[in-house]
């Protein structure tokens, strides 16, 4: 494997972990993402 | 022997792909949050909403064959270029949609047309294409955990944007996020993998468009696969939609029922990965077998152990693993049986009856309810269709039917 495609893979190896980071984050910022839900869809 | 490695191409193809697909698939995920403040703003009832995005899921099943011909025809790049551009249009047009016209217009036409040029079926043809058969379903797995992370990360995001900013503003931002597909198309430009041998079929005359629809029609194999998707649609719709609802008939809080929808979206991006890994090593007709069998004790499991928040968890988990694994297996098993010059419209046809299952499930699922006041029939037509996958998966082989 060459030296730039060794690059490239560990880039998006970190691009991956920190995007992923960043999701989980933004769930824990949007607790009442449910109650949207339940009002969106469910017949209730 | 051949080289299986991904190529440089392939890898920049992969990248454009993914980010492809978690712009698209990401930004449709979302959709439904804009229900409340739009029919809020516009005195709608649910229905007006309603009806738009069973419009679009229909418009996008149906059209996707035709979507996926034309990209086998001119090329994928073209054809997502234009989704993309259809797609920015479309949330434009919804964020300034005040009658239900121009929600039918916009979120049903307009974006169920991009939506059928910029997701699976188009993007994991491409990607199938490029690569080496022997790594297909892992450079497919890849590519559709993108769309799963795509659709992890747009619905905290696109909430975020609508308690901030507005919905208007909200579907107007996602309109330039989605616009970034057009320049992104233009990765999708890896050639196609040619086999060591492909001079010795090279002689043997191409298949036409109708040709390749009758040979399909009447492949037992590939009627069972398209059933089968009519499983995965139905049950994984049902499930997203409904099962707020039987939270809070069981009184759970908004809490867990926040953390069940993230951790299916997290360890959704898991079961796609690992289910393309999978399928490279594996008989992929066996493990979509094991996949919805799995999918089938996980919901008896869910009905009969008495209910709790880990219960609700435990399901949630298993459930991402299984949500949207069905997709690379699916894609890969059409490619392995007819090849990859028609892969994007033969995938279309079996994605059309996943869209059918899709619209059943969400359907079924409230006219239940309507009437009972529980989902008990269909849980327990879900657990019969998970046999039915499993059985229907039982036909299915990955047999070459054209050699190419």
């Amino acid at each position: 494997m060459t030296d730039s495609l060794r690059g490239l893979k560990i880039l998006i190896g970190l691009a991956v972990l920190g995007l992923l980071s960043l999701a989980i984050l933004l769930w824990f910022k949007t607790p009442q993402m449910f109650e949207y839900f339940n009002q969106a869809f469910c017949p209730h | 022997m051949s080289d299986t490695r991904f190529s440089k191409p392939l890898i920049y193809m992969l990248i454009g792909s993914a980010l492809i697909l978690a712009l698209s698939l990401g930004v449709r995920h979302a959709f439904g949050l804009y229900l409340v403040p739009m029919s809020h703003e516009f005195g709608w009832g649910h229905n007006v909403f309603s009806l738009a995005i069973a419009m679009q899921n229909l418009i996008w099943g149906a059209v996707q064959p035709i979507t996926g011909a034309f990209a086998d025809k001119y090329g994928s790049k073209i054809v997502v270029a234009v989704g993309g551009a259809l797609y920015s249009l479309g949330l434009l047009l919804m964020a300034v949609s005040s009658t239900s016209l121009m929600l039918n217009l916009s979120v049903g036409l307009i974006l169920g047309l991009a939506l059928s040029a910029t997701s699976f079926p188009i993007l994991l043809s491409a990607v199938g294409r490029a690569a080496h058969p022997e790594k297909r379903s892992l450079a497919m797995g890849i590519a559709s955990a993108a769309g799963s992370f795509g659709q992890f990360i747009m619905l905290p995001s696109t909430l975020l944007l609508l308690q901030n900013i507005g919905w208007s503003a909200a579907l107007v931002v996602n309109a330039i996020f989605v616009a970034l597909i057009i320049p992104l198309a233009w990765m999708l430009k890896a050639p196609m993998y040619v086999a060591p041998n492909a001079s010795a079929l090279a002689n043997k005359p191409a298949l036409s468009f109708k040709q390749i629809l009758v040979l399909a029609k009447k492949h037992i194999p590939f009627l069972f696969l398209a059933l089968g998707f009519f499983v995965c649609g139905f049950q994984v719709v049902f499930i997203g939609i409904h099962l707020p609802g039987y939270l809070i008939d069981h009184g759970f809080n908004v809490t867990t029922g926040t953390i069940f929808l993230a951790l299916i979206g997290l360890f959704n991006i898991v079961g796609t990965y690992s289910a393309g890994w999978l399928g490279g090593k594996y008989s992929k007709p066996r493990l979509l077998m094991g996949l919805y069998g799995l999918r089938g004790i996980a919901i008896i499991a869910f009905l009969v152990l008495p209910l709790s928040t880990w219960t609700i968890y435990g399901f949630g988990v298993i459930m991402g693993l299984l949500w949207l694994s069905t997709v690379p297996l699916t894609n890969g098993i059409v490619a392995n049986m007819f090849g990859v010059k028609y892969l994007s419209m033969l995938s279309g046809l079996v994605f059309f009856t996943h869209q059918v299952g899709s619209f059943f499930g969400g359907w079924l699922g409230g006219v239940n309810h309507d009437m009972t006041g529980n989902y008990n029939m269909v849980w327990t037509f879900s657990i019969v269709l998970s046999l039915v996958g499993v059985l229907v998966h039982f036909f299915v082989n990955e047999e070459a039917v054209i050699h190419d």
